[in-house]
């Protein structure tokens, strides 16, 4: 048991309406069942699940995925700078 | 019980081994002996060699690259000095060069549009020019040719060189999947020996310097990540190439921007990851500062009369040439009402404004140009859509490829090896909406190729040349747009290309990437652990 990583995966079907609940996971309760040893019902707690804090829904997330948006902005900012440079280099050297 | 995974954990533990994990050490270790195994997948992959040559080539990739590259180095000599020589006909442009060089035709007969002109010997009567980095090459070539004041062949031979060398490495580095070496050879040497750009190898034009150039940079900058001396022979390709690319012109110069955009990018990169080595910092930055130099050069190496012409003939044959009253277009530029009647003659013609008594006095700001463009947004993307579709149309127009003693008729353009500019041009004909969406999904194919493999890895660096590649095209199409009117095919060759070019390397990127890790991730151990995926995103 040392091994084992500070909580289990997440599992859609684990005991109760999902994982944001403190029940006990599904996985753990079988191997109770299958081994006979319960102990680890006793240390329920640690399987609480991770709190992620999600930033307020908006508009724009529902679009696109932020990371992505993120980087669609990136190339668009690339993409007009470059342009910007392009017309000074033009108007610098005239053609 | 097997622990339950989503999709994507296992999907990222496929992709990217951890560095502790056996495959890793592994594939890192070099290869020192070719096993069996090794030799008869070779054998499958490449029938066509003799048996006992695979056994040699076999866990020996770069000898295969040798003998490919020589291979394509005679076929493309062949393909542009037999059974006739093939160059570009001067259009009058190239007249300042020869100029300078002091040089003129060996053979009589027409100069201009007919007949490409590759023997010339020393010019009897002295002409000005200018001088720049075209033109010192130029003179350097004329050493090689003893027998001649220049003989363009010597550069047609030197651009086939390049070009095999190109093509082989990037087959080298795309040969992680099957057919991936053969395909990506053959696609890269059939887009740079295709008559719309190998023609130019024979000209005086600076648009061979600045084609000459791209090649070198490009093929440079997928060795700046390599192992060993490989990474200065890179750099030291991507500051030739660029300096050549970026000193041929005005319009050139703008693929300043995509380059020494990406180098300082690659510096920033280095600087933030934590254990990158001084000279992963350092050099790029250093080549960014180089090649400002060069760029500065090229963009005002226009003389102001060459401004000016360029100028008027952008607002009378580019802008004004369809508009109802030409006079008062004018004067809301700031130009005189009077130069109106001179709207929509092409600068050179015999009857254009040249000859009015106005013209010395003329004064015409590039800026008072790209302001019109600026508030005349359907005139702007008409100059765009027009560049798009020259960049698309192969050979200039009216400009022959043979030499006069060919036996062709005057004019004639040569249609060995067509195949890439006919798809270029009939794709890129249906206008600029189309090339907008084709490059844009060749620069999202290769942000995600380059996004998902590791630095050292031929995909990423297939990806980021590419990426240069497009900005490169983006830069030329868009300065040609503002500022040519005339012979637009010729001054966007290069932005062409470049788009040509950006197709082979990101399909050479799909060829290289291979789930886990190829054979050229063991030939090149990684030496920066640190500049891993996650830092590099």
């Amino acid at each position: 048991m040392s091994d084992r990583p500070a909580h289990p995966p997440i599992v859609p079907w684990s005991w109760g309406t999902g994982p944001q609940t403190r029940e006990i996971p599904l996985p753990v309760v079988m191997r109770a069942i299958r081994t006979g040893d319960f102990t680890d019902f006793d240390r329920a707690e640690q399987y609480r699940p991770v709190e992620v804090v999600r930033p307020p829904v908006s508009s724009w997330s529902l679009i696109l995925p932020r990371a992505a948006l993120a980087r669609l902005s990136g190339v668009a900012a690339g993409v007009v700078g470059g342009a910007a440079l392009v017309v000074l280099l033009v108007l610098v050297g005239g053609a | 019980m097997t622990t339950p995974q989503t999709p994507d954990v296992a999907v990222e533990t496929a992709r990217r081994p951890e560095k502790s994990s056996f495959d890793h050490e592994v594939l890192r270790a070099p290869r020192r002996s070719a096993s069996s195994a090794e030799r008869r997948q070779h054998a499958r992959r490449y029938p066509w060699l003799p048996r006992g040559g695979t056994s040699a080539l076999a866990g020996r990739p770069a000898v295969l690259t040798f003998v490919i590259a020589t291979f394509l180095a005679v076929l493309g000599t062949v393909r542009m000095l037999l059974p006739v020589a093939v160059g570009l006909a001067d259009n009058g442009e190239g007249r300042t060069v020869a100029c300078t060089l002091g040089i003129e035709p060996v053979a009589e007969g027409p100069r201009y549009f007919t007949y490409s002109i590759l023997e010339w010997t020393a010019a009897a009567e002295a002409c000005s020019g200018t001088t720049g980095l075209h033109t010192a090459l130029l003179t350097v070539v004329g050493w090689l040719t003893p027998t001649a004041a220049l003989d363009l062949r010597v550069t047609a031979v030197l651009y086939c060189l390049l070009v095999a060398a190109a093509a082989a490495l990037v087959g080298h580095l795309a040969r992680a999947r099957r057919f991936g070496r053969a395909a990506t050879t053959t696609l890269v040497w059939i887009v740079l020996m295709d008559v719309a750009f190998a023609g130019y190898a024979g000209s005086l034009y600076p648009q061979a310097l600045a084609i000459g150039g791209l090649v070198l940079c490009l093929v440079g900058w997928l060795f700046l990540d390599a192992q060993g001396r490989g990474r200065w022979v890179g750099a030291g390709a991507v500051l030739v190439g660029g300096a050549g690319l970026v000193a041929a012109g005005p319009v050139m110069a703008t693929a300043a921007v995509p380059l020494v955009g990406l180098l300082v990018w690659r510096a920033v990169r280095a600087v933030r990851t934590a254990g990158t080595s001084l000279e992963t910092r350092v050099v790029p930055a250093a080549l960014a500062l180089l090649l400002v130099v060069p760029a500065v050069v090229g963009a005002t190496s226009a003389t102001a009369e060459q401004r000016k012409h360029n100028a008027w003939e952008m607002v009378s044959v580019g802008l004004l040439a369809d508009a109802a009253d030409p006079a008062g277009e004018l004067d809301s530029m700031g130009l005189p009402p009077d130069a109106g009647r001179f709207v929509g003659i092409p600068v050179w013609s015999a009857s254009s404004i040249r000859g009015w008594s106005g013209w010395s006095d003329l004064e015409i700001e590039q800026g008072a140009v790209l302001g019109y463009m600026a508030t005349h947004p359907a005139l702007a993307y008409e100059r765009l859509d027009t560049t798009v579709r020259a960049s698309a149309s192969g050979l200039p127009e009216g400009l022959g490829s043979y030499t006069v003693d060919s036996g062709n008729p005057a004019g004639a353009q040569e249609a060995r090896l067509t195949l890439f500019s006919s798809f270029q041009g009939a794709f890129l004909g249906f206008g600029a909406p189309i090339a907008a969406l084709a490059w844009g999904f060749l620069l999202w194919v290769a942000l995600a190729t380059r996004r998902t493999h590791g630095v050292r890895e031929p995909a990423r660096r297939l990806a980021e040349a590419g990426i240069l590649a497009l900005g490169v095209a983006a830069t030329q199409v868009l300065a040609v747009m503002l500022t040519e009117a005339t012979d637009v095919s010729r001054h966007v060759v290069v932005g062409s290309l470049a788009g040509g070019l950006a197709l082979c390397l990101v399909v050479a990127a799909g060829f290289a990437t291979r789930e886990g890790a190829g054979p050229t991730s063991s030939a090149e151990p990684a030496a920066e652990p640190a500049v891993g995926s996650n830092g590099a995103r």
